[in-house]
């Protein structure tokens, strides 16, 4: 069995890795940026900003948990947060710029594409949030490129208690 | 099989509306399902799906005799008392000779035994018995063993499912028993062995991975220490397979691709990587020549569902009556009912092994399928070759064939759940006629191009809802009465039970019923057919006749097969009633006052 301190390394190495594929940085420079900088890893400043998040969280509850559930576990819709939800992503292979295309042409289901842009960000914010990525300085814009490079997949820092 | 319940709803609603809707029109990203498809990918990705866990409660252990060997199964027509393989022998003729409840004594058929499982929800099973061991697996792959005479629980078992994407909700056809195992194939891919004298897991394998939405529905089939099933997942970007196990080890032996790959017979019947995605699932159990050696079995549709143009062709082997030399899994032949399907029209029933006149009069080997789209299908067993396609027994619109419009829509019945769904049919040597389950209900269709396929995501490649003449059925999920509807040419949705003459493809007598006939029928050496309805009633018609003899309302609809057996020389009729939740089924029944049930109802003459 591995002793406490020796289960935090690896998860901090774990850590590590994804933010190195997500961000384009080593996976040494990352582990060396995290122990640095603690969340705050991606060379770029995360990738929502926290008023994103805030206001995604606001229009979350207002227009999708009656479906995906307060904390995006799901209900009648799929969870949307979860070791599952990002272990199944990452097979998948989707990326942030899927979901931002599925969700503003296709939710809410029963309004499918009623949000403005900036509405849509904000919901993909909280999401990313949810999942364990990390806020920063810039804000999440719909630039095709970027969503691309934003996989989705374990973080291991999923902040939604596990079902 | 839009399998309907296919989830098409739930497809409709959530994921699928990838392609379904408004025109949703994004840069396609280099697309692809990434290689989910390739057994290697399969496999690999399997190794990383956790382990399966399960519970099981075993308060009573069998003590019978319930060992069932591959001798056995091969006698099963012989074996009176037993109801050994899915459809009772390897015809899939859901024949018994029993002859003590006959159509002058079934109308005082009695329960003697109402089975509550706990488990409610779409009942689709068809129990196995042996040796007055009853077996039955309900929705979510639950399995019991009960004494198959009073009903009595002896033991169960509960897995605990992983990841799982259903388009057409959590059903279970069943189980098979051999050599001391009991066989299940699971909603998140899994094959497991458990002994059937306990319950107790003997071994798992993972056959496909529910994360590219690959299932199992089939009751798995046995043959000659071989375990064989097949996946289900065409309404995805799937390309599904059979495969037979070793049943000792659960070791994959052979695999069979449903969707043929440039090289193989029909290859080219696929435009460029179309193939890779091309769905062909297996929504039920094959019936075996064992003098042939040939496994005989339908495939379901091609992906996307309603939108071809990506997949130019006539798209071997989907929507297929297939046969392949059961030790090997190599193509002995097909014989494709529907070319370049756009209208999900699988062939999703059992194949049903018997003898026919051919054209010229001579008695043949024959195989045959009562489709989707509505007519059987009777081919030559030594080839493949068609012998004839019976009338139809459904009502089937000018408007078949259509292609589904890229900017408009068209009404068609049968529609994605039939003509006849994945209901079995039976055939009595005694009578010499076919039996068969019918839907007339009007599906709307309308084409949309999928601009993005991701593996594991719904790709329909449009809309297709089941439509009466007052709009959609309501589907009962948020948002589903929203959709947009036509309703110019819909029929009120209904049912019938059609007696088939396989030598001259002409309906020799029709039942006609309120809702879809969805559940399958048996036929008995007392001149009987037992089949239920989407009301709860169980029915008894004379064979010969189609005379209505009995009914009796079991409480929630009778849409899974019965089963005949004998335990201390009496003869028990078995039928699950829990309703079905394909295509707004549901809401059906709920018009009519009933809901979901869990019940198995043991019938005698008292």
């Amino acid at each position: 069995m591995p002793s406490h301190a020796g289960a935090s390394l690896v998860h901090a190495q774990t850590l590590a890795i994804a933010m190195a594929r997500r961000c384009g940085l080593s996976a040494l420079l990352a582990l060396v940026v995290m122990v640095g900088a603690a969340r705050d890893a991606c060379a770029t400043g995360g990738y929502y900003t926290e008023a994103q998040a805030q206001a995604g969280q606001t229009l979350f509850g207002a227009k999708c948990a009656i479906c995906h559930g307060d904390n995006l576990q799901g209900k009648a819709g799929p969870a949307l947060a979860g070791q599952q939800f990002l272990s199944v992503s990452q097979y998948q292979q989707l990326n942030a710029d899927y979901l931002y295309l599925f969700m503003s042409k296709q939710m809410p289901q029963n309004a499918p594409g009623s949000l403005s842009k900036t509405q849509y960000l904000d919901a993909l914010a909280y999401i990313l949030k949810v999942n364990g990525y990390p806020s920063g300085k810039q804000p999440l814009t719909a630039d095709n490129k970027r969503l691309t490079q934003i996989k989705i997949e374990p973080t291991g820092t999923s902040q939604q208690s596990e079902r | 099989m839009h399998h309907p319940t296919r989830t098409i709803l739930r497809g409709l609603l959530w994921t699928s509306m990838l392609c379904a809707c408004a025109g949703a029109a994004w840069a396609a990203p280099d697309a692809a399902a990434p290689a989910a498809n390739s057994a290697a990918a399969t496999n690999q990705a399997a190794s990383s799906l956790p382990a399966p866990t399960s519970t099981v409660v075993d308060a009573h252990p069998v003590s019978a005799d319930v060992g069932v060997t591959a001798k056995q199964d091969l006698a099963a027509n012989q074996d009176l008392n037993n109801w050994i393989l899915y459809g009772r022998t390897y015809t899939n003729q859901r024949f018994s000779p029993l002859n003590e409840i006959t159509a002058d004594n079934v109308s005082k058929l009695t329960p003697v035994a109402i089975i509550q499982t706990g488990v409610v929800g779409s009942f689709e099973n068809s129990p196995i018995v042996v040796n007055g061991i009853m077996y039955i697996s309900t929705p979510y792959d639950h399995v019991f063993a009960y004494d198959a005479a009073t009903g009595k629980e002896l033991w169960s078992y509960k897995p605990d499912l992983g990841y799982t994407q259903l388009c057409c909700g959590p059903e279970s056809r069943g189980v098979a028993v051999s050599d001391g195992k009991l066989y299940l194939g699971l909603l998140d891919g899994e094959l497991t062995a458990l002994d059937a004298k306990t319950g107790k897991v003997e071994w798992q394998t993972q056959v496909g991975d529910p994360r590219g939405a690959f299932s199992v529905t089939m009751a798995p089939q046995v043959y000659d220490g071989m375990v064989i099933v097949g996946t289900s997942g065409a309404e995805y970007p799937t390309r599904d397979f059979v495969a037979a196990y070793d049943s000792k080890t659960g070791k994959e032996i052979w695999r069979f691709y449903t969707v043929a790959s440039p090289g193989e017979p029909g290859g080219n019947t696929w435009s460029g990587d179309s193939w890779k995605t091309g769905g062909g699932s297996m929504w039920n159990t094959p019936a075996i020549d064992p003098t042939r050696g040939l496994v005989i079995f339908g495939v379901g549709n091609p992906n996307p569902d309603n939108y071809g143009d990506d997949r130019k062709g006539d798209n071997a082997y989907t929507d297929s009556i297939v046969a392949l030399h059961v030790k090997t899994g190599k193509l002995a032949w097909w014989y494709q009912e529907v070319p370049h399907d756009v209208w999900d029209y699988d062939a999703d029933a059992p194949v049903v092994l018997l003898n026919v006149k051919d054209a010229s009069g001579n008695m043949v080997a024959a195989a045959a399928e009562a489709g989707k789209e509505g007519n059987v299908f009777i081919v030559n067993r030594d080839n493949g070759h068609l012998i004839r396609k019976s009338a139809a027994f459904v009502e089937q619109s000018k408007t078949m064939w259509t292609k589904p419009p890229l900017n408009g829509y068209v009404n068609i019945y049968p529609g994605a759940q039939g003509g006849n769904e994945w209901s079995p049919e039976a055939y009595s040597p005694d009578t010499h006629l076919f039996y068969v389950d019918g839907t007339n209900e009007s599906w709307e269709y309308s084409g949309d191009k999928p601009e993005m396929t991701v593996v594991g995501h719904l790709r329909l490649g449009g809309v297709l809802q089941p439509i009466t003449p007052q709009g959609p059925i309501e589907l009962g999920e948020p948002g589903a009465g929203d959709h947009k509807a036509h309703t110019d040419g819909a029929i009120v949705p209904t049912g019938d039970l059609s007696a088939v003459d396989p030598d001259t493809g002409k309906i020799v007598w029709q039942y006609k019923s309120g809702e879809p006939m969805l559940g399958g029928v048996l036929t008995t050496g007392g001149n009987l057919v037992f089949a239920g309805e989407m009301n709860g009633d169980f029915d008894a018609f004379n064979a010969k006749t189609g005379q209505k003899l009995w009914d009796m309302n079991l409480g929630s609809g009778v849409n899974a097969p019965a089963i005949t057996y004998r335990v201390n020389g009496q003869q028990y009729i078995a039928v699950a009633a829990g309703g079905n939740a394909a295509n707004g089924n549901p809401v059906l029944m709920k018009k009519l006052g009933l809901n979901y049930g869990d019940a198995v109802a043991i019938l005698a003459l008292k």
